[in-house]
């Protein structure tokens, strides 16, 4: 009887590891479909049944590269642009989080948690519920096509993440380390400088790779907001939906351009991830 | 507490001060606030204004003051009620599927898995974090009519060839699909970490009574997991309610409208045919719609917080 048992449970950990292992392979396939099918001659790309094996070629990468692909703007450009809309959007958004996510969780008052949640809440709304007054906005501002008109929403859609992250960060650093240096003849700026902000550094790092992400992969606004001169790279994959098709060499080329460069920063920080797309509410 | 040799430094700042309103929280958030109040609150009320007018920015000469114009003009208007439905079916149908399968999958890696499991976190991270617009790309280029690498799939089952994206339903299906191949992993990692906290006395004692697994699951670990799953759930509702980029590169809307979701048509409206107050109307309708979710949201969160952090050691 005990063999039976044992076998029934080997039976299901079988089982178990073939489910995962489906779940793993649909999970990743795709990915690995889009990063292949850019390496592929426009020959390979398009047999049936798929060449697993075969001779990678950077012609599409080349081309959309060299601009003279169907983007119809250059490639490199459009990854400056992001680049600056992404990494100004951030520090903005980090600087003006953790100075408030520091004040709610240091000095509790009634309205802070009033004011904790009012923040909160920007987090769940509809970004295109805000898209046609901001684009009127932005219109009459003159700002449309430029970075501003990115950096500013970017970091707003963030803000709420930056504060509830770093105020998690800050709750976890008892408060007495902080009170000891200042017993010790610190200032409070002195304490935060030389104690608290050490401590929080990896979580400061971490929520700002986050942001990167977010502000990076954003696609509503960048597509109303730009035209060519702020354009960013995930705006421009409309552009290889031609009259004569779908340039899927270069569009793979492309979306590969703009995933890798987020995969390895995710995967870096993966132990935080959780986390941070729940807002802490989950470890 | 105060020693005598520093009598003068303010240590007991942390406490709520009786002598004046404490200012440091507010000042502290003031550059914070004013980016959101410039960016969500201030459009968010210029939109009822616009909500109130008939506005096309083509014609400004045309524009005129509505009322209540637009609301009426939307609940009449047979576009926005199929939309609303087939937003409710899409969040209902993917949310449901990302959540069984995330659990599924979280309680046979947690509890059957045990080498590799950090692997497989570290695979099923990358979906999540991937620009949608790349992802909804990818699925495009699967599900192509001609040369996509689903229809070969299916020919080798011996199954006829379909226009996946040429067909309403099958459409529809394949927004869907990618929604939650891209949102599954969440749900996953979320209940996994969930697993993980779960002390495991009340479950040894519960197995020692002779539950059997699915008693265990029943009883003991999904209501201890209770106030996870909420969280996820609502999370993944909201942000379902929001899908753009993945509609916008797969279909488009189409065929003839049939994957148009909410946001889509918000975004036809306004930014395709300049129908800038009907548009304003439909966000509205949406901020309300939301706004009632998040509050739900925010009180669970804020019971969920209360419930595993006391002061200090939120880990």
């Amino acid at each position: 009887m005990k063999e039976t048992s044992f076998r029934r449970r080997s039976a299901i950990r079988i089982v178990a590891y073939l489910v995962v292992l489906a779940f793993v392979l649909f999970e990743v396939f795709p990915i690995f479909w889009m990063v292949t099918t850019s390496f592929k001659s426009r020959w390979d790309a398009f047999r049936l049944p798929p060449v697993w094996f075969f001779k990678p070629t950077l012609e599409h990468y080349i081309t959309i590269l060299s601009g003279k692909g169907w983007a119809t703007t250059p490639v490199p450009p459009l990854l400056v642009n992001s680049i600056i809309v992404a990494v100004s959007s951030s520090l903005l958004a980090l600087l003006c989080g953790s100075l408030s996510g520091y004040g709610l969780s240091r000095f509790p008052t009634r309205y802070g948690k009033h004011l904790a949640m009012w923040i909160l809440s920007t987090r769940m709304f509809p970004p295109v519920a805000v898209a046609i007054p901001v684009f009127l906005m932005m219109s009459n501002l003159g700002l449309i096509d430029t970075y501003w008109a990115l950096i500013i929403p970017y970091s707003a859609f963030n803000i709420s993440f930056v504060v509830w992250m770093m105020r998690s960060f800050f709750d976890q650093i008892p408060v007495e380390l902080e009170q000891a240096a200042m017993i010790d003849g610190c200032s409070r700026l002195g304490a935060f400088f030389r104690i608290v902000l050490p401590l929080t550094l990896p979580g400061l790092v971490a929520t700002g790779v986050f942001v990167l992400i977010f502000s990076w992969n954003e696609f509503l606004f960048a597509l109303i907001l730009t035209r060519t001169a702020a354009k960013t790279a995930p705006v421009a994959v409309a552009d290889f939906v031609t009259l004569y098709g779908i340039q899927w060499g270069q569009l793979t080329a492309h979306a590969t351009l703009i995933s890798a460069p987020i995969i390895i920063l995710g995967l870096l920080f993966q132990r935080y991830i959780v986390k941070g797309l729940t807002l802490g509410a989950v470890n | 507490m105060p020693t005598a040799t520093a009598p003068i430094i303010d240590v007991t700042s942390t406490v709520p001060s009786k002598r004046s309103v404490e200012w440091r929280p507010l000042v502290l958030s003031l550059p914070a606030i004013t980016i959101l109040l410039i960016m969500v609150a201030y459009p968010t009320i210029f939109a009822v204004w616009t909500a109130l007018h008939q506005y096309n920015p083509m014609l400004p000469e045309m524009d005129r003051f509505v009322g209540l114009g637009n609301f009426q003009h939307a609940f009449s208007d047979p576009i926005f009620r199929d939309t609303v439905v087939r937003t409710a079916v899409f969040v209902v149908v993917a949310v449901t599927a990302e959540f069984v399968l995330g659990f599924v999958l979280a309680l046979a890696v947690f509890y059957l898995i045990p080498y590799g499991s950090s692997l497989v976190r570290l695979a099923l991270t990358m979906p999540m974090i991937m620009p949608p617009i790349a992802i909804g790309l990818i699925w495009r280029w699967l599900f192509d009519g001609q040369f996509g690498l689903i229809n070969y799939g299916t020919g080798l089952l011996g199954l006829p060839p379909q226009i996946w994206l040429g067909n309403t339903t099958t459409a529809m299906g394949a927004v869907i699909l990618v929604e939650v191949w891209q949102w599954m992993p969440f749900v996953f990692l979320c209940l996994y970490a969930g697993l993980a906290s779960l002390p495991s006395d009340p479950i040894e004692a519960a197995r020692v009574d002779g539950a059997s697994p699915l008693q265990l699951l029943r009883f003991i670990v999904v209501p201890m997991m209770k106030p996870i799953i909420l969280v996820v759930l609502l999370f993944r509702i909201i942000d379902c309610m929001r899908v753009f980029d993945i509609v916008f590169v797969l279909t488009e809307g189409g065929p003839s409208n049939g994957t148009v979701v909410y946001p889509f048509l918000v975004y036809m409206q306004g930014f395709r045919y300049y129908n800038v107050g009907y548009a304003a109307a439909l966000s509205w309708l949406l901020v309300i719609f939301v706004s009632l979710l998040a509050g739900t949201l925010i009180s669970v969160l804020l019971r969920s917080n209360v419930q595993s952090a006391p002061q200090g050691v939120r880990a």
